[in-house]
């Protein structure tokens, strides 16, 4: 079964051609700059056997990024999708596991849009296009929110009053959910046990976006993000947690109407609002590693970021309890081993002990860099939600259930 | 020294009079709008003359020798108790933005007092004096640098006064179960308000309250922690207002949101029962396990955990739990954390912070006596 990928980003299309279940890529790559026109032309960077080219083509929105992508691979006869797999970012208390697209589904999918504005519209657009294309192509739906559905009440309730929360559906969704899950069974399966005998938790720490997650069991029990994915962790524009009181200050401030300070909060707060010059951490640690070190406001940046981190690393090791694994995943997580060091050096507390030559050198992926005595493993595990996605695809179709749900990697 | 304790809020004024060598208040009082025949309008200042009446009909010993005022806020400018003079009073007017609903009606009080008592002297104590020194990492957010700075921006803890006390009264517990140092504490005040500070030897590196009181742990009507998301939901999809929506943060949330009624931190884990209460308890339990976790990551070690507050007694229900739970990394040959309660109550602290800063010595606690 060769399955299709979409990984719909807010101006971005990555895609995969996933020849299930062996596992095989047939083709892959990533529309750019989908939307409005900017600086440089939108272009799609496609892979294929081996070789890349770039196709230069006007992109002004998703369901065209799409079209232009399914002429790329239409053109050879293997290369024909028999399903298509749709990561979705926010599922809402509608989906709580992945689903077959089916004729009802696009209105519901259209009602929850408001609660990922950056990433749901683009990709609601992008399956209704699907669907008008190839309507005999099943579609199924992957949401980041799905893997955190098992999040106890305690964890994912507000201290808000009861029946607000209840009509506007105020708790805790978390994010990152397919990923977190990929590389869960991924350690599972590194450390020779069973998914639902893992605890662990799980950092994602992308260039944009980062959560943790606190597993048990093979299951979701926290995550950092919230309602939103504003809340949590400080990351590249978003500002993280922040004390509700300030958001108020916000608000009444002149000029403070809801989209400024959303603009504020989600755009221009994180560390390109506290180093003001980037938004990337790597940059940041880059700065400070130089003789000299980082200016002032780079050096409050790189402090936040980091201690944010291990404060709910500490909270959600204290969560899981008996933890067999901290995993880090995603671009900084894979690639920073600064921060790494940073986050699990003093934290023999929770059994970490990390081996800071192990840590500089991965060059294999999974890696284990805590030392042979560490009591609780540390892995660097390259995340691959599209293969996530289409192993989700697979399963579903093949009758045997959410893959990231009842997977035994053992 | 006769001591008379003062505690402003924009709500009430507390106040408990304390004889030289006691440690129990000769006398001990609120008053409140209703006493004052004021609705809606109360002013600390106005209530001081009960006060004073009060202290005029008691039979206590003597009368007041010495004022001490807790405040709540001190800013950066107060690290320590300070003795009112003018030059204080303009320190403190200049922080009167920052604690709009606190300050002022705090200020009035200091000056009414001052008018009714002028040779009497009169000792400022700050709750956020022991967190000024909160490391840089700690201190700040998330964002952007020129907002951070045109609104002055950092986080604090509220009950320094209870942390520090706290925090003293856990080298008591060397010697316990094997501990050898107790310099590594997680400082847990169980008040209307809790409030968790990771503290090593006596600075705090950590602690779950902010900007204001409001971050942090849920309180019996404050939400705590909150993802800034949802504020901006309720202003979009309601159309509330900041102000609506403080009201409902910090009036309507917390426990009494979560269980539909106003309960205390003490009935939520001593006396009640039912679905909303259990969810309730557990959502309360599960975030003081967070802020712990976190705190122990804070410090790299935990050595001992020391509760306070009005609600001390609560640490022979969450104390085994938290030390449990915290015990190195759920190893079951991990020894398990010792704990132990702070029995004295605010106004006692502060009586003992203010006889301390006028002696000019320094600040002996109610645990060394």
């Amino acid at each position: 079964m060769n399955v299709l990928v979409f990984n719909c980003g807010s101006s971005s299309l990555k895609y995969r051609l996933i020849a299930m279940p062996g596992e095989r890529e047939l083709a892959g790559g990533e529309a750019q700059r989908v939307g409005p026109p900017t600086a440089e032309p939108s272009r799609i960077v496609h892979r294929i056997g081996g070789r890349e080219e770039s196709v230069f083509v006007p992109m002004p929105d998703h369901a065209s990024a799409f079209g232009e992508v399914m002429k790329l691979l239409g053109m050879r006869q293997e290369l024909r999708p028999d399903a298509v797999g749709h990561r979705m970012v926010h599922g809402g208390s509608r989906f709580k596991a992945h689903v077959l697209v089916e004729a009802d589904t696009l209105p519901a999918l259209v009602e929850i849009n408001e609660l990922a504005p950056l990433h749901n519209p683009p990709q609601t657009a992008l399956v209704a296009a699907c669907r008008e294309r190839f309507p005999e192509l099943p579609q199924v739906l992957v949401f980041d929110t799905a893997y955190h559905s098992t999040i106890p009440d305690y964890a994912r309730t507000y201290a808000l009053p009861a029946k607000l929360c209840s009509k506007l559906g105020l708790y805790k969704h978390g994010f990152h959910g397919t990923s977190h899950a990929y590389v869960a069974s991924e350690a599972a399966r590194f450390l020779g046990r069973k998914l639902d005998h893992l605890n662990a938790v799980s950092c994602h720490l992308g260039s944009g976006g980062a959560s943790l997650c606190a597993i048990v069991g093979g299951q979701s029990v926290d995550n950092t993000m919230g309602y939103s994915p504003l809340q949590g962790l400080v990351m590249s524009t978003r500002c993280g947690d922040l004390d509700p009181a300030l958001t108020l200050r916000l608000l009444a401030r002149p000029g403070g109407g809801v989209k400024s300070v959303e603009g504020l909060l989600n755009r221009k707060s994180g560390v390109l609002g506290m180093s003001g010059s980037t938004a990337d951490i790597r940059d940041v640690l880059a700065e400070r590693a130089r003789p000299g070190g980082a200016d002032a406001r780079a050096e409050t940046a790189a402090q936040i970021y980091l201690w944010r981190l291990r404060k709910y690393l500490g909270a959600y090791l204290a969560v899981v309890g008996s933890a067999d694994a901290v995993i880090f995943t995603d671009t900084i997580g894979e690639t920073v081993p600064q921060v790494r060091q940073a986050v699990c050096s003093g934290m023999e507390a929770f059994g970490i002990d990390l081996d800071p030559e192990r840590n500089a050198n991965v060059k294999v992926y999974p890696a284990d860099v805590a030392t042979d005595d560490s009591l609780v493993r540390v892995l660097v595990i390259l995340t691959n939600e599209e293969l996530a996605i289409a192993r989700c695809v697979h399963s579903l179709l093949m009758g045997s259930g959410p893959a990231g749900r009842k997977e035994d990697a053992a | 020294m006769n001591i008379l304790v003062l505690r402003p809020s924009w709500k009430a004024l507390d106040y408990a009079l304390f004889d030289a060598g006691r440690r129990r208040p000769a006398l001990v009082g609120k008053i409140n709008e209703r006493d004052c025949g004021r609705h809606g309008a109360f002013a600390p200042s106005d209530a001081f003359r009960r006060v004073l009446e009060a202290c005029r009909k008691s039979h206590a010993p003597g009368a007041p020798e010495l004022v001490g005022i807790r405040l709540t806020f001190g800013g950066e400018e107060f690290t320590e108790p300070a003795l009112v003079t003018n030059a204080v009073l303009e320190r403190l007017r200049g922080l009167a933005h920052q604690a709009p609903l606190h300050l002022p009606p705090a200020l009035a009080l200091i000056e009414r007092c001052r008018e009714s008592l002028p040779e009497m002297p009169i000792i400022l104590v700050f709750e956020t004096a022991f967190f000024v020194k909160l490391p840089l990492r700690e201190r700040g957010y998330g964002m952007d640098a020129g907002v951070v700075q045109e609104l002055g921006i950092r986080r604090y803890g509220y009950h320094g006064i209870f942390h520090e006390t706290a925090c003293k009264l856990a080298s008591r517990l060397v010697g316990v179960r094997g501990t050898s140092s107790c310099r590594r504490v997680l400082s847990i005040c169980l008040e209307p308000r809790p409030e968790i500070a990771a503290v090593i030897g006596r600075r705090p590196v950590m602690v779950t309250s902010g900007a204001t009181p409001l971050e942090g742990l849920p309180g019996q009507t404050a939400c705590g922690e909150l993802d800034p998301g949802i504020v901006l939901h309720l202003a979009r999809k309601l159309g509330w207002g900041p102000e609506q929506i403080n009201q409902c943060l910090t009036g309507e949330s917390g426990l009494a949101g979560l269980t539909g009624h106003r309960i205390t931190l003490d009935g939520l884990f001593h006396d009640e029962w039912g679905p909303a209460i259990e969810l309730a308890r557990q959502v309360m339990r599960y975030r003081m396990l967070l802020a712990c976790g976190a705190g122990v990551a804070a410090m790299g070690w935990v050595d001992a955990i020391v509760f306070s507050g009005r609600y001390f007694d609560l640490g022979e229900v969450l104390g085994p739990w938290l030390a449990g739970r915290l015990a190195v990394n759920g190893r079951s040959e991990a020894p398990e954390i010792p704990w132990t309660s702070l029995h004295e109550p605010l106004d006692r602290l502060i009586a003992d912070q203010v006889a301390a800063a006028f002696a000019g010595r320094a600040v002996l606690t109610a645990v060394t006596e």
